[in-house]
């Protein structure tokens, strides 16, 4: 129905204009003198919960001659321990301070090293990726609060025990962490090696394109032949 | 063909296909749905997003100041509804952050009862993205967050999705247009 409901049609418009009268008049009688309540604003959903959305975009390249020159350590490895966290994001002005307003979510986890196939190191290594974000935040965050961030972002999966990944790594820290952590070089940092394939396993929704399944056997010689040829041009 | 209906740039340049033909519209709408589900409030026609500099963008002239003034102009020489003006208490933070992630910049959103009330784009300085382009095409992927559109989902090139070269494609594209519109019709 659309325009004045009292002009059409005749007959319920006089029934709904007599109503209306009638709750008016109700209302005025009922209503104390005292000055009228501020009306609250209506709006689509007042009791809706806040939600926060985040997405982020990548730093990648599309070669693995470029993912093995960008990587300080390449190692074969396996997921056997999930430590802590800690704040990867720092002051712009300070990166020995932590960032004030924002936390980012690094998780640590230990990888147990089946074989290094650039640089060297002990058997079991500490690796850190940022699962999420924290913005606002005071003191150290509680595991829910971490893991809403978590959620929140999604983006980045989680290192899993019990699979065989080749990791490209580079250290993190630059003086403001007490140990060494390695963490993951630009996407795709890290690659699946099962039986019988290999792929990516990273935020980037693309890398798939640029590096397509293949026999791990194969994606794994190819980095150490990737590896010799970068030695032999330092020598 | 692939396994989502929609078709490859270059099988869609082999059957003579312009894109707005293979690209699978609704299906990605309903992906596009899932993330950020919030849109701006306004009227239906034009309307003002306003930003503000954060606390290390205050200074014009750095890399990341400079990407992000030639990003909100990239967005506002769009045919979209929204404009995107300066405003020192803006909804909209354009800011930096460091942080050792892979990360080259990240957008926040805070939603209630389907409506976006703030956002906060950032660029990592951490990573150097390269160029100046490729600077710009970064702030412009995430300011198109602060405009309510998610990853788009598809191979064709979008500064908000698949973008094969960032140097050469640094601006919004059609598809980045298409979902701008979409949320704000």
């Amino acid at each position: 129905m659309t325009g004045n409901p009292c002009i059409t049609p005749r007959r319920i418009a006089a029934r709904y204009c007599a109503l209306m009268a009638l709750a008016a008049a109700c209302l005025a009688a009922c209503r104390p003198a005292a000055t009228p309540t501020p009306v609250p604003v209506p709006t689509a959903e007042p009791t809706a919960a806040v939600t926060i959305h985040v997405a982020a975009s990548w730093v990648t390249v599309k070669a693995l001659p470029e993912l093995v020159a960008q990587s300080t350590v390449i190692v074969v490895g396996r997921q056997v321990g999930v430590g802590g966290v800690f704040n990867a994001a720092r002051m712009v002005s300070d990166h020995s301070q932590p960032d004030p307003q924002l936390y980012g979510v690094a998780q640590v986890y230990q990888l147990q090293v089946e074989r290094y196939l650039k640089g060297s190191g002990p058997e079991t290594l500490d690796y850190a990726q940022v699962e999420g974000y924290i913005e606002p935040y005071s003191g150290e965050p509680t595991l829910p609060t971490i893991e809403a961030a978590k959620s929140a972002w999604g983006e980045v999966p989680p290192v899993r025990a019990g699979v065989r990944y080749l990791f490209f790594l580079r250290p993190m820290g630059l003086g403001y962490l007490d140990d060494q952590h390695l963490t993951g070089t630009v996407c795709p940092s890290r690659f699946v090696l099962t039986d019988d394939d290999s792929y990516p396993e990273t935020p980037w929704t693309w890398a798939g394109k640029f590096f397509p399944h293949r026999p791990p056997d194969e994606l794994v010689a190819e980095v150490e032949q990737l590896v010799a040829a970068e030695q032999q041009q330092g020598q | 063909m692939n396994r989502d209906g929609s078709i490859d740039i270059a099988d869609a340049g082999r059957l003579g296909l312009h894109w707005d033909e293979y690209f699978d519209w609704d299906y990605y709408i309903s992906e596009l749905s899932s993330w950020p589900y919030c849109r701006w409030y306004y009227g239906g026609g034009p309307f003002s997003i306003y930003y503000h500099w954060g606390s290390n963008l205050q200074t014009p002239g750095s890399w990341w100041r400079v990407a992000f003034e030639q990003a909100v102009a990239d967005w506002n020489s769009q045919p979209i509804k929204p404009s995107l003006i300066y405003h020192e208490q803006g909804a909209v933070r354009l800011n930096t952050y460091w942080a050792e992630d892979e990360s080259a910049g990240r957008t926040s959103c805070t939603c209630q009862g389907g409506y976006t009330s703030a956002c906060t784009s950032e660029g990592n300085i951490y990573h150097d993205p390269g160029s100046p382009d490729q600077y710009r095409a970064v702030a412009g992927h995430e300011l198109g967050h602060s405009l309510s559109v998610s990853h788009i989902s598809d191979q064709i090139i979008v500064l908000l999705g698949y973008n094969p070269d960032n140097s050469r494609y640094y601006v919004p594209q059609n598809g980045d247009r298409f979902y701008v519109n979409q949320k704000h019709p």
